[in-house]
């Protein structure tokens, strides 16, 4: 397995710089389609967004570690932040496209785009921040059951 | 990266262009060009008709999405309508995902939003460019 580490400032400068390596990262691998990698790209700037936006609200300048691994099969990619965490099942998800406040709601499609876009989603705490795991799979990958 | 945002005005409507991709670094000048837009002087001549040219966008996320919808909030508030124009299917995916594509006139170029119908401009996507029907 290939590892590609990227530690980026915490500020917004750096948000294409993010997308632009895991991007390149996942084209190594050609069974990868366009389509896959623009999700990746997609849900790593929803991850890396949070953390940069996580680190301007405690005024911290810290930075942000950017993990991928290749494996045969898929790529999994970490954003590791230390703006001290939250907890995904207390943000509150914007209305549905028909709702009358739809319009209200600018904010809340960043973590159903991650769950929708990546095969696989985790956000947990980790000491001080917040871990997200992205994985994505190439297209022949048969996924084990749970039994 | 090259970004850049545009306003121009176009006969009636006014034109928001924006190159490049559509997050969080641009998001300011977004909401600045929209400000910019639904001015009093603008509003003295009318409704503003406003056309978010997102043509040569070829990157957008959750937070870009949520300026475009800022956007179309905005101009409804003032009493106008908002068309937006993408090309790459990058974005229309996302517009499609996330059932943005019910709330948007989305078309396929400035010049299929500035001549398309006006009937139920603010109400629906209804009259929607059939590319993206």
């Amino acid at each position: 397995m290939a590892e590609v580490q990227l530690e980026i400032p915490a500020r917004v400068d750096y948000l294409v710089l993010a997308r632009q390596v895991v991007a390149a990262a996942a084209a190594i691998e050609p069974r990868f389609r366009d389509e896959r990698i623009d999700d990746l790209r997609v849900a790593v700037s929803e991850a890396t967004t949070n953390a940069i936006e996580a680190h301007a609200d405690l005024s911290s300048d810290e930075r942000i570690l950017i993990r991928c691994n290749l494996g045969d099969d898929h790529i999994e990619v970490q954003v590791l932040d230390s703006a001290g965490g939250f907890d995904p099942d207390e943000v509150v998800a914007a209305p549905d496209a028909e709702a009358a406040d739809r319009l209200e709601w600018e904010r809340g499609l960043g973590l159903p785009l991650m769950r929708t876009l990546a095969d696989e989603t985790d956000i947990r705490f980790t000491d001080g921040g917040t871990a997200v795991r992205l994985v994505v799979y190439t297209p022949h990958h048969v996924r084990s059951e749970p039994s | 990266m090259l970004v850049d945002v545009q306003v121009a005005d176009e006969g009636e409507w006014t034109i928001i262009s924006v190159v490049g991709e559509l997050d969080l670094a641009v998001a300011p000048r977004i909401r600045h060009a929209v400000a910019q837009t639904l001015g009093p002087a603008r509003l003295a001549a009318g409704p503003p008709r406003v056309v978010l040219d997102l043509g040569s966008v070829h990157f957008i996320d959750s937070t870009g999405l949520g300026i475009v919808l800022g956007a179309l909030r905005r101009v409804r508030v003032a009493g106008g309508v908002l068309r937006v124009v993408v090309v790459e299917p990058q974005l229309t995916d996302l517009f499609t995902l996330l059932e943005l594509d019910t709330i948007f006139e989305l078309h396929a170029s400035v010049d299929a939003a500035t001549s398309a119908a006006l009937v139920g401009d603010s109400a629906s996507a209804a009259d929607r460019d059939p590319r993206h029907g």
